[in-house]
């Protein structure tokens, strides 16, 4: 048996702790860092090519076997995610080391950054139900900690609404799970799967499903539940930002997508009315938040809370079309996303500000900040030939298909509302006259994952045609729920 | 707190619950015990001298890096385990058991490997324990 799937998890958890070990030598943490990094990112990649060859991995921790045992399984979504995932962390680590300041904050930064990253990797492998609750709450702790670490007055205000968020989505999570263990007596998602089918229509079950539509809503920032979000993702170190808008918020996604494809899967239809009005209304008030900001860190949360209805419109069409768009958003929109903030943070190291009436003259200042600026705001805001522009061309044909035609009409006014938001931050920032000089210098260290992750965005743009193709196969495999059940209750 | 009845019950008390809970930690296996409740226990012991006679008779501020690698030291403990099970029992957290013939007293022990992983969640719960309660104390 290879452990090549248990790798993403360990390697982080054991960078961690050696971290920990390493608090009062900061050049080799430096190099651990480096070198577990790049570990991370060869891992997660042999791993999509491995999963993409031979189909769904699976592996036993403990060597119990399911549904006893604790069962990580990788399909091509989980794959995917995964490599995503550790672009974004890659690029966010790199530049925390130029963004904070003191080598006491990098020792704790770094540490609790590889135990998020563990908790995430968690997450997309996991195969056990229980065990998401766990690695949701690794995540979540080392969020608290991330985001309240520098103090300022800003974050502790943030770190009251994450953790009564956390706190909630805890609770109805173990409520939820509890249900379902009472109900089936597993909680091993393959397990489930064949034990529910059965019984899909039974009231306990759409309650339960209900309710993990909550939990996971409040942690993606579905509409309703999407209170805590621009605070957080505005408030937090630049780094974690671009964490939190680019994967973590995904996470969330990616469990409604799990559930609703291998347990509740003839829900789907019970379901789906439910989930388009509510992506309908998240679009359009996360856009309408987004105009009326004037903070640029602000209007770049308010417009993930928008994305994430495009995201969950494409889920919500439950066709192999919708789910290969939606997971084809979800890594154009991570990538773009996070470059963004990351240049947020740029323009806050010369300024101390997010106040976009402070800034301007940055055409004049770093015209390539400018250019990798636009490349982020055109992107996101759907402009050929970027990979923003495949991202919702792919999301609106699928909607055409299906005869979606009114969320399709919202998504398409929305997004001009988006292009809109968007074109206005930029101009105001680098097209404006400030006449007030900035304090600091621009840091060139700054700038080159902001760079590296707008040209991958227009990589991805020009070279979309085999990405589309893998999320195509990543969401066939989703609506295939028998290749995930034998692989992991297959060979015993 | 300077309370003379606190500080004599402290002086007998903590003592017993220090050793109390390592026989709790190494029972832990087969009956009820183990890593989280014996480290509870321990820093509840650290607790009552901390109150009782404040943080210079111990001088816990002076220790604290001593409770730090304390628990980054029992995490790795942890992890290690996980990982031998992975190279020697084929998955990652796989625990065995040894029973070995003790010599002079001629009776079969049984040695778990998860004890070892539960020794390091006892020295976690313990240091961040004591970390905690140093830290919230401290006087700014």
């Amino acid at each position: 048996m290879s452990h090549l799937l248990v790798l993403p998890i360990l390697i982080p958890l054991g960078t961690a702790i050696l971290l920990l070990l390493l608090r009062f030598q900061p050049m080799a943490r430096r190099i651990v860092i480096g070198l577990s990094s790049l570990l991370i990112v060869a891992v997660n990649i042999s791993l999509l090519l491995k999963i993409n060859a031979e189909g769904i991995q699976s592996y036993r921790t403990g060597g119990w076997a399911a549904p006893y045992g604790i069962i990580l399984v990788g399909d091509l979504f989980s794959g995917i995610l995964l490599v995503l995932g550790c672009v974004i962390a890659v690029c966010a680590v790199y530049y925390s080391f130029a963004y904070l300041k003191t080598d006491a904050q990098k020792a704790l930064f770094h540490a609790l950054f590889f135990f998020l990253w563990a908790g995430t990797n968690g997450s997309f492998l996991t195969g056990d139900i229980f065990n998401l609750f766990v690695m949701f709450e690794i995540v979540l702790m080392s969020i608290y900690a991330l985001l309240t670490m520098l103090g300022e007055k800003k974050q502790i205000e943030a770190g009251i609404k994450l953790i009564s968020m956390g706190l909630l989505s805890s609770a109805l999570f173990l409520v939820a799970v509890g249900g379902i263990y009472a109900f089936a007596g597993t909680l091993n998602m393959a397990d489930l799967a064949v034990k529910i089918k059965p019984h899909a229509h039974h009231p306990l079950v759409s309650a339960v499903a209900m309710l993990f539509i909550g939990v996971f809503g409040l942690k993606a920032a579905l509409m309703p539940m999407h209170f805590w979000l621009p605070d957080v993702h505005s408030s937090a170190p630049t780094p974690i930002s671009a964490m939190l808008s680019g994967i973590l918020i995904k996470v969330g996604v990616y469990a409604i997508i799990r559930i609703f494809c291998l347990i509740f899967v003839d829900l789907q239809g019970h379901f789906q009315t439910f989930i388009l009005t509510l992506a309908c209304i998240t679009m359009f008030v996360g856009a309408m938040g987004a105009v009326a900001q004037t903070d640029l860190k602000r209007v770049l949360a308010y417009s993930s809370v928008s994305q994430i209805g495009y995201i969950f419109m494409g889920i919500g069409f439950f066709s192999v079309a919708g789910m290969g768009a939606a997971i084809f958003y979800i890594i154009s929109h991570g990538i773009i996303k996070a470059s963004l903030f990351l240049a947020a943070g740029v323009l806050k190291k010369m300024r101390g500000t997010m106040e976009m009436s402070e800034h301007g003259n940055m055409m004049k200042i770093s015209p390539i900040f400018t250019l990798f600026f636009l490349i982020g705001v055109f992107s996101l805001g759907g402009i050929p030939p970027s990979s923003g522009f495949f991202m919702k061309f792919q999301l609106i044909k699928a909607g055409l298909d299906g005869a979606f035609y009114l969320p399709v009409a919202v998504a398409l006014v929305v997004s001009l509302f988006t292009l809109f938001y968007l074109i206005q931050a930029w101009q105001k920032i680098c097209l404006h006259t400030q006449e007030k000089a900035p304090e600091n210098p621009l840091n060139p260290h700054l700038l080159v994952p902001v760079g590296v992750l707008a040209l991958l965005a227009l990589v991805l743009g020009f070279a979309s045609a085999p990405v589309i193709d893998l999320a195509n196969a990543a969401s066939e495999q989703l609506f295939t729920p028998e290749l995930y059940i034998n692989a992991v209750m297959g060979k015993q | 707190m300077n309370s003379l009845i606190f500080k004599t019950i402290t002086k007998v008390v903590s003592p017993i619950l220090m050793i109390f809970s390592l026989y709790l930690l190494l029972r832990g296996h087969q009956l009820p015990g183990g890593g989280f409740i014996a480290g509870l226990m321990t820093s509840a012991g650290f607790v009552m001298i901390y109150l009782a006679y404040g943080c210079e008779r111990f001088d816990f501020k002076h220790r604290s890096r001593v409770f730090y690698f304390m628990f980054s030291g029992g995490l790795a403990l942890s992890f290690l385990t996980g990982l031998a099970g992975l190279f020697v029992g084929g998955y990652f957290l796989k625990s065995g058991v040894a029973h070995v013939e003790m010599p002079l007293i001629h009776e079969n022990w049984e040695f778990a490997s998860a004890a070892v992983f539960d020794i390091g969640v006892y020295l976690v719960v313990c240091g961040v324990c004591v970390s905690l309660m140093t830290l919230l104390g401290e006087e700014e």
